[in-house]
């Protein structure tokens, strides 16, 4: 019975350390990430303020330009022909 | 606005009601089993609707439903009505220009070739058809067979739209084409209607605004297809048997029923000149709106209480 555990025990620190070499040598010859210069990023563009609420009222508009919806309606009653 | 969309009798339907939520989602529960009980029984397509089961007992009298019933009599008005251009018993020609199977299996596998031997076109008029009122009885002259297609529809749709209003403050039932609108949307006094280019379904050619009614358009585009390298389209011209040769791509009729609206559409679309102002001339109740072949939005009966909110 001791001899199967020793032999176990054996078995496993074997195998673990075998693991370990193994995957040493496959990140050790596993191609290298580019490096980046932070410098070359491009910095990122300045965007208009958002106007206040009350100069929206002001203006009339009720929603920001480019988020406004006015004037697009879907139509669910079509006639067109059968 | 509760807006439910399905498909039946070939056609996208598009029911549309306002009102308390759960009455609503009732009513367009029973008009979803009411188009599909209808579309069973006018049917054409299907051996076990109840107008093909006429169509079989021409030459007898055959014991109909009052929805039958009332639909083939009010067919028989409608070509009264129209001097004959709407003519349910095409339905032979109909076969002949390859008009075989529904329209969703002729865009799946295509038409019927054009057959060697042409069906023979009915050679009794549509109005030989016996009635009884009494017994609801229908006799069809044995050589007659009919098709109700564009009528059922109309007819469907503004019986649809009468049980959606039970459910409803306002509602429209759009078959097809075929519309019936109901009461008003809240805090307003008519129903938009984008009236679609024939030569681009995507767009509206106009926008109508329409009261309580019916709206109905025949359009030569919609159902169409190949026979062979001949285009052939549903419209028959029931003086020729063959699809009809007409100036206009549309034609769109308000009127107070969508069986009215629906069968003046198509007797407008096939009509000629002298038939075209007869008609006009006949029932100037009618609106009668018409795109030609340039895509042009004309009027062929001054309309009355209709106004183009845009272009």
């Amino acid at each position: 019975m001791k001899f199967w555990k020793s032999l176990i025990r054996v078995w496993f620190t074997l195998a673990s350390l075998a693991s370990f070499l193994i995957g040493w040598a496959v990140l050790a010859h596993a191609p290298k990430p580019n490096q980046i210069n932070l410098s070359d990023i491009p910095a990122a563009p300045r965007l208009d303020p958002i106007p206040s609420l009350d100069q929206m009222m002001a203006s009339g508009q009720s929603q920001p330009a480019g988020f406004s919806q006015r004037n697009q309606r879907v139509r669910v009653l079509r006639s067109g022909g059968s | 606005m509760q807006t439910e969309y399905f498909r039946a009798m070939n056609s996208d339907i598009v029911l549309v009601a306002e009102g308390e939520l759960s009455q609503v989602e009732s009513g367009l529960v029973a008009v979803q089993k009411f188009v599909d009980t209808s579309e069973k029984r006018f049917t054409r397509f299907s051996e076990q609707s109840e107008l093909s089961a006429l169509n079989r007992s021409a030459g007898n009298w055959f014991q109909a439903s009052p929805d039958l019933f009332q639909v083939v009599k009010e067919a028989v008005f409608y070509f009264h009505k129209t001097n004959g251009l709407f003519d349910p018993s095409i339905l032979p020609s109909l076969k002949n220009a390859g008009y075989v199977h529904s329209m969703d299996e002729i865009r799946r596998v295509g038409s019927a070739p054009q057959p060697d031997r042409h069906q023979s076109v009915s050679v009794s008029a549509f109005d030989s058809i016996e009635l009884n009122e009494t017994t609801s009885s229908i006799r069809l002259p044995a050589d007659l067979q009919i098709d109700l297609g564009g009528i059922a529809k109309g007819w469907i749709a503004e019986r649809a739209a009468h049980l959606l209003s039970q459910y409803s403050s306002a509602c429209a039932v759009n078959a097809g084409g075929d519309m019936f609108l109901v009461g008003y949307p809240h805090g307003q006094d008519s129903w938009e209607v984008g009236l679609e280019d024939p030569r681009n379904p995507q767009e509206d050619i106009s926008v109508l605004l329409l009261q309580e009614g019916a709206v109905a358009t025949s359009s030569v585009v919609k159902r169409s297809w190949k026979q062979g390298n001949i285009s052939r389209h549903h419209l028959i011209n029931p003086r020729t048997g063959e699809p009809a040769n007409t100036q206009w791509l549309s034609v769109t009729v308000l009127a107070p029923h969508a069986a009215t609206a629906e069968t003046f559409a198509k007797a407008f679309l096939i009509a000629d000149e002298d038939e075209t102002q007869s008609l006009a001339e006949q029932n100037p109740e009618l609106t009668v709106l018409a795109v030609d072949m340039d895509g042009n939005l004309v009027s062929l009966v001054t309309p009355k209480e209709l106004s183009h909110a845009s272009h």
